[in-house]
């Protein structure tokens, strides 16, 4: 931009005016730092809006000038505060220091909140545990009430199966005491053990329960339970026994042959 | 004699500041009176005016302007400044420029004498409004024309006709003779 057209623009008296852009300031001033017939248009208008300025000036009261001189003199007889201590270690050292000290204390938290969740995560572990067991022993006893259920429900059947079922009392092999009963069902091939008839046996003395078939040795049917849920229990028969026995065993799994017969009965014929 | 004026400025003279507030103060007090429209203000505004110039005086370069045009930059910055605060906003309640005209020390500087009333009065209004907008209310142009609802380029068009107009008002000898009587008034 030539110098007439620079002075043409506008851009001196917005400068004058404050209204110029950072732009439009580095451009006015350059040019007036350059050229003296910018600097003078710039002079005269500047002298124009003070002289405007000045005829609309109002006086400001009178002890202003005093106050204002006051506070400057306040202020210039006022030490100019000391920079801040630095804080002990500083320059090398601090930096590290807090660099670690916010590590360490971010390690804690998070320790901190490992150590919470973990917590958390045991009790809720255990307290799954304690349910599952819960579970367990009602799946148990759910069972168990299924099993007593179901062999009450068998023992019905067969004690209603009169037409082939035959009681059989098991009396003392020696001396005296109650009978124990058992009943027979040819048809079904089972006998049902009443077992509240039955004695509680010694310590380390077992039932075992034989079958006997005329002329031969005993058949064991399997160890004698002394309690049960149901107070009964199934034992499979053998056809053609005549004599059901009750021995006591020094083995809990039972032996081959009867060591101390302790109740014996004969099986009833049929229609007897 | 200026040029010794800066210079012990640049240098925190305080002795310096008390003759910039006799040359000046007049003046800076009508523009900042038109911007806050409050003495109260007005007068903590110019105090902190030549507290700021007293502190900043190194950083005044004359090659960039006139001191009066830097002084005035600085009062109107504050001024308008101030303007934002909520202080400005409870004074502006209790203090209306109106009611500064019946206050004592309200008045302008009486320059009648000196015919600039009479000089000031040939600037049509249209165009001393644009000017005082811009100049003492510290408007950018284009919130001039916003506000008046003159287009942007007319406002530029007569805000510069309006300076080429004051200038032939205020030639260079009447300029000086205004701003020495304001000074001069305004100390007294």
């Amino acid at each position: 931009m030539d110098l007439q057209s620079f002075i043409q623009s506008g851009l001196l008296e917005a400068y004058a005016l404050g209204q110029c852009t950072a732009e439009e300031r580095a451009l006015v001033e350059r040019m007036v730092a350059e050229h003296a017939e910018a600097r003078a248009e710039l002079a005269s208008i500047e002298k124009s809006l003070e002289g405007y300025a000045s005829a609309n000036a109002v006086p400001p009261p009178a002890w202003m000038k005093g106050r204002i001189l006051e506070v400057i003199e306040n202020e210039a007889n006022t030490p100019a505060p000391p920079p801040p201590p630095a804080a002990p270690g500083a320059r090398s050292g601090i930096l590290p220091l807090r660099v670690f000290q916010l590590l360490a204390l971010g390690f804690a938290l998070l320790a901190l909140l490992f150590f919470v969740r973990e917590n958390n995560i045991v009790s809720e572990k255990t307290a799954l545990e304690n349910r599952i067991t819960g579970l367990q022993q009602q799946i148990n006893d759910c069972e168990q009430n299924k099993r007593r259920t179901d062999t009450l429900r068998q023992v019905v059947q067969l004690l209603r199966d009169r037409e082939n079922t035959r009681a059989v009392a098991l009396n003392p092999a020696t001396g005296t005491g109650n009978a124990v009963y058992a009943y027979q069902n040819a048809n079904r091939c089972q006998i049902a053990i009443d077992l509240a008839t039955l004695p509680a046996s010694g310590k380390g003395q077992y039932y075992q329960f034989w079958a006997i078939e005329d002329g031969k040795a005993p058949v064991s049917l399997g160890m004698v339970r002394e309690q049960t849920a149901s107070g009964w229990q199934l034992l499979p028969c053998l056809d053609n026994a005549i004599t059901l026995a009750i021995s006591v065993e020094n083995n809990p799994e039972g032996n081959a042959q009867p060591t101390e017969v302790f109740r014996v009965g004969n099986i009833p014929a049929a229609g007897g | 004699m200026q040029d010794q004026l800066i210079n012990r400025l640049k240098q925190q003279d305080r002795a310096a500041i008390g003759e910039l507030y006799d040359a000046y103060s007049g003046a800076l007090f009508g523009v900042v009176l038109r911007i806050v429209q409050s003495r109260e203000l007005a007068e903590q505004v110019l105090q902190d005016t030549f507290v700021k110039a007293w502190r900043n005086g190194a950083s005044y370069d004359a090659t960039k302007g006139r001191l009066f045009t830097w002084l005035l930059n600085i009062a109107r910055n504050t001024a308008i400044d101030a303007t934002r605060t909520a202080y400005f906003q409870h004074y502006r309640k209790t203090d209306s420029l109106d009611a500064l005209a019946h206050q004592p020390g309200g008045e302008s500087v009486n320059t009648d004498h000196l015919g600039v009333k009479e000089v000031v009065g040939r600037l049509d209004e249209k165009y001393r409004s644009l000017i005082d907008l811009v100049y003492f209310k510290g408007y950018t142009q284009e919130e001039v024309a916003e506000e008046t609802g003159i287009p942007l380029g007319t406002v530029k068009t007569r805000i510069r006709y309006a300076i080429g107009e004051l200038r032939k008002l205020f030639g260079e000898n009447i300029a000086a003779v205004v701003i020495l009587a304001t000074a001069i008034l305004s100390a007294a």
